[in-house]
């Protein structure tokens, strides 16, 4: 019996020792094995910079403008803060998101006239007195200079208060008060500078899609180089032998337009002529003005077939603009474009973003029937090259668009506080190379010709002979095709009635506050002068 | 403006001895301009495709073939133009190239893109630099041979893909004029099919003050009959190319169809020709006198009687096979031997004149895997061993490049000349195998120049034999 109790003791003791071997091996096993077996089957994770990555996103944004204020005799407001001359600085701080700020400061120098820009102010018309102004201002980079007239000066027609000049100068009433004053100069400096709304559409990357408009989604990376090919397409060369003088519109239009812009981009122009290419898209016939119509919708529709025949280049990588004169055949002559509204486009012709434009060029009036065929046919390349340089401009959105941005970071007068880091070492590279001492703004506003045009464009579209035209078939919003009509050039100058025209006019849509805040203000109404050269607008007129 | 762009078309149809019919397209485009690297580049009628790839590759002078079957000489006679089969490919560089090596690479990739051949397999193990078989065919200063470079990819096949992108290089394209009966259907239903393109720089006009490029497309095909037809061998247009003609390319300058129906005996025609031609023209090609029936595309009065021009011919009476004229050099090439080890490379090359021998300079390019042993060179004619005055040899190296043997050889009047050299197969990667590698593997055909004596004029119209070589 004892001996029993002693097994079942000893047995009772064996048991409790198994379990507590039992339990210790597995605590051994989930304290040391688990964590032993996590760290030796966890993948790798590398260490990364957390912070500095967090921080490479941020971006505050410095737009410093130098502004010189020049008070011409009589127009000294009385209730200055201080006597001339003075210093100012204005400065604003826009916060686009955590990561993103704008700050925009201004220095403003108030002073009075030397003797030179006086006698250059008491010339007769206001152009005369701008382009006598131009060698006595301060030629720094950025900065730009408002000549403050009396109330009552003559120099600017009746009723016109504010003259923006060629040469970053402008030349303003002196207004009631100083905060009428200030008002306006604030105004000046913006529109002649760039707004926080512009600013906002350059940086659109950054912020999210909501906040922009439409078209701010355009944005593109820009490319190191393009190739610019003209093409002429003719179905028919038994009715119509087409000449082009390409040679001499290239070299004359286009060229000088691209060395202006040879900083940004290597460009090459080449041209070409097809035979027997159709357009992939029978057009309508339409009774009334018995000519053939191409509808909006079938535009998309044209460029896929037409792609085929022009090839690709065989010279070079870089991406191809192609902008294609079309003469349609004789059996669909006249042919025009229709857009969504049904409305004849006046141009006649359309583009594409990215990829280049296409024009119908239909042939002057109905050849007498005995004319013998082919007929022969000179392409009229004035109205032909204004329309391709337009498009030029639409397609890659040059120059007053996101790409100034993103390519010219050492802009003088708009200085990041930190380097855009967006920009691929090449291209940071190849801006820094390239004179930086034209500032970008004074590029884009006083020395290219065609965006001198477009200068003209969105200060005052109505009356600019730009026509523009743009359906983007290919694009994968339905924003409606835009057109204008080439008014004549003798309302260039005037006036006109702000509100109603601010519908209608063609322009860079982040503008469209801007100079709508500009016509609801107490100026009445504005005269702003294209900044181009009159020789080459009556030219291409 | 400079110069105006012209273009001239020309069809030849050559009866053949054998009852088969030899057809010859050429187009001939001219551009008058100078082109520099990097300046804006006009084109109206060149391609630009193929503008723009010879300025900026810096290239003088291109030649490509590419052809499907073999030209059988001794049964067909001289041909018009000669090709090896599968892609060939001949460029002489311009000597502002600082490295030919690398412009061809890319000149050969870039063709193949524009063509869809697979010409991007021409890289160093079968390009050659011949020393003296090949000399510019257009203006030169001076020919060194550092900026040739040769390329052959036997195994190459020619189809509907690349037909229509040559077709695509021509102004009209295939919608109007001669280039209308290029259907792919037809074309390659045929025993020979070649389809070439040839830039090069040429004089502008006699006074030769100014030089333009000349872009010569050509297309050789042979139709033939096979015994299922019994003995009617009569063509015309429609039979061919199941097309007929409807109008001349507005583009062109000169749009004219040549037929060739001279006879060795002048009183028994040979060839009826219907419709009668407007004119007969008659010149010296290859040392004989031949007559051709000229129809002229652009002339208002060829569509006046029909809409549509169908050229047909009927022969007259049947061919003696006295009549059939042998061509004075024609060659053959075989491999012989057997098994996979070893086995011999032999070249017989006749020389049929009767009494004039002439040199000739024979090329052979040998892939590297092929190991050549020269000392197992023989060249033998009429029994007696034949030394060459020239011989330029280039060992392969593995992988990297071919073997080149090139030789000036002269042949004797009448005779035939055997070349044999043996060779040893190289252990092959298995990744180095070409597909289908039971096919066999092929050796690039021989180059043959020679300058031979029945002079042949020189005419800028479709007689376009280089006057001084010819290559098999």
């Amino acid at each position: 019996m004892a001996a029993a109790a002693g097994a079942a003791a000893a047995d009772e003791a064996e048991k409790a020792r198994g379990r507590r071997a039992a339990l210790s091996f597995a605590a051994i096993a989930v304290v040391l094995g688990l964590p032993l077996w996590w760290r030796t089957t966890e993948t790798y994770r590398a260490a990364l910079p957390y912070a500095d990555i967090a921080a490479l996103g941020e971006l505050s944004f410095q737009l410093a403008a130098p502004v010189a204020v020049v008070f011409a005799p009589g127009s000294l407001p009385g209730d200055l803060p201080r006597p001339l001359p003075f210093r100012e600085t204005q400065e604003e701080e826009t916060l686009l998101n955590p990561r993103t700020s704008i700050t925009s400061r201004y220095e403003m120098v108030y002073r009075s006239t030397t003797a030179q820009e006086e006698a250059a102010l008491d010339a007769v018309t206001v152009q005369e007195a701008d382009a006598t102004l131009h060698p006595l201002q301060d030629a720094s980079l950025g900065s730009l200079t408002v000549y403050v007239i009396p109330e009552t000066s003559s120099l600017l027609p009746q009723g016109i208060s504010v003259y923006v000049g060629k040469h970053r100068s402008a030349l303003v009433r002196a207004g009631e008060g100083l905060a009428a004053l200030r008002a306006r100069l604030q105004q000046v400096t913006q529109i002649m500078s760039f707004t926080t709304s512009s600013i906002t559409a350059a940086l659109s990357d950054r912020v999210p899609a909501s906040q922009l408009g439409p078209d701010a989604r355009r944005h593109f990376k820009s490319s190191l180089g393009y190739e610019i090919t003209f093409s002429l397409l003719n179905p028919d060369p038994k009715s119509h032998a087409v000449h082009w003088d390409i040679e001499g519109a290239v070299s004359h239009y286009v060229q000088p337009f691209l060395d202006k812009l040879s900083f940004m981009a290597n460009f090459s122009v080449d041209s070409q002529i097809l035979y027997y290419a159709v357009l992939g898209v029978t057009p309508r016939f339409d009774k009334e003005s018995s000519s053939f119509l191409l509808s909006a919708h079938s535009l998309p529709h044209v460029i896929n077939p037409v792609e085929a025949r022009l090839g690709s280049s065989a010279a070079s990588l870089y991406p191809v603009l192609n902008f294609l004169l079309y003469v349609p055949e004789r059996s669909h002559s006249p042919l025009y474009i229709q857009d969504k509204d049904g409305a004849l486009v006046g141009t006649n012709a359309f583009h594409s973003p990215r990829w280049g434009g296409i024009m119908v060029y239909n042939v002057e009036g109905p050849a007498p029937p005995q004319a013998s065929l082919p007929l022969h046919v000179d392409v009229d390349m004035v109205r032909v090259m204004e329309v391709f340089l337009a498009q030029l401009r639409c397609t890659e959105r040059w120059p007053q668009c996101k790409a100034p941005w993103q390519s010219w970071p050492r802009a003088a007068s708009t200085q990041p506080s930190r380097p855009a880091r967006k920009l691929s070492p090449p291209q940071s590279g190849l801006s820094s190379t390239r004179p930086s001492s034209i500032s970008s703004t004074s590029l884009m506003i006083r020395n290219l010709p065609s965006t001198s045009h477009s200068s003209c464009l969105w200060l005052y579209p109505s009356s600019c002979p730009w026509p523009r035209s743009s359906g983007r078939p290919s694009s994968a919003r339905r924003s409606p095709p835009r057109q204008t009509e080439p008014h004549p050039p003798s309302a260039l100058l005037w006036g006109w009635d702000c509100p109603s025209h601010v519908e209608h006019v063609v322009m860079d849509p982040w503008l469209q506050p801007c100079v709508a805040e500009l016509c609801q203000s107490q100026v009445p109404a504005w005269q702003l002068s294209c900044a181009v050269a009159e020789t080459q607008e009556e030219r291409l007129l | 403006p400079a110069g105006r762009d012209a273009l001239r078309e020309e069809l030849l149809l050559s009866p053949l001895p054998a009852g088969g019919l030899a057809a010859t397209f050429q187009f001939r485009t001219r551009w008058d301009s100078a082109p520099q690297r990097g300046a804006v580049s006009h084109y109206r009628l060149f391609p630009k495709a193929l503008g723009q790839l010879v300025s900026a590759q810096g290239v003088r002078e291109l030649h490509l073939a590419l052809t499907q079957g073999f030209w059988r000489t001794r049964a067909w006679g001289q041909p018009p133009l000669q090709a090896p089969a599968g892609a060939e490919l001949w460029v002489w560089f311009q000597d502002t190239v600082a490295d030919v090596d690398k412009a061809w690479k890319e000149l050969s990739n870039i063709l193949s893109g524009i063509f869809c051949a697979s010409l991007n397999f021409i890289d160093s193990t079968n390009t050659v630099t011949p020393t003296a078989s090949f000399k510019p065919l257009g203006l030169a200063n001076g020919t060194d041979h550092h900026l040739l470079r040769y390329a052959v990819l036997p195994r190459e096949i020619v189809c509907t893909e690349n037909l229509t992108p040559w077709k695509k290089l021509l102004p009209c394209g295939s919608k109007a004029g001669l280039a209308v009966l290029l259907k792919a259907e037809r074309l390659f239903h045929s025993s020979y099919h070649s389809q070439a393109v040839h830039i090069r720089p040429i004089c502008r006009d006699a006074s030769c003050l100014a030089v333009s490029w000349e872009l010569r497309q050509t297309l050789t095909v042979v139709f033939e009959t096979f015994s299922s037809s019994q003995g009617k061998k009569d063509w015309s247009l429609f039979k061919m190319f199941s097309r007929t003609l409807t109008e001349a390319c507005p583009l062109a300058s000169q749009s004219k169809i040549y037929v060739d129906i001279s006879a060795k005996d002048k009183e028994k025609e040979l060839l009826e020709v219907t419709p009668s031609p407007a004119s007969v023209h008659e010149a010296i090609v290859q040392g004989e006198k031949r007559t051709y029936a000229v129809y002229d595309l652009l002339s208002p009065s060829l569509f006046n009687t029909s809409r549509s021009l169908n050229v047909q011919l009927k022969w007259k009476r049947p061919q003696d096979s006295s009549e059939l004229s042998t061509p004075v050099l024609h060659a053959q090439r075989y491999v012989s031997g057997y098994g996979l080890q070893t086995g011999e490379i032999s070249t017989l090359i006749y020389n049929t004149h009767p009494y004039r021998a002439f040199p000739v300079i024979l090329l052979e390019t040998v892939p590297w895997y092929l190991r050549l042993y020269v000392h197992t060179l023989t060249i033998i004619t009429k029994g007696k061993e034949n030394k060459p005055s020239y011989i330029h040899y280039q060992p392969a190296q593995d992988r990297r490049r071919p073997h080149l043997l090139e030789m000036l050889i002269q042949l004797p009047a009448n005779s035939v000349t055997k070349i044999t050299i043996q060779f040893e197969r190289a252990l092959l990667k298995w990744t180095e195998y070409t597909p289908d590698p039971n096919h066999g593997f092929y050796v690039s055909p021989s180059v043959l120049s020679a300058l031979v004596p029945s002079v042949i004029a020189m005419k800028e119209v479709d007689m376009e034999q280089s006057p001084l070589f010819t290559s098999l």
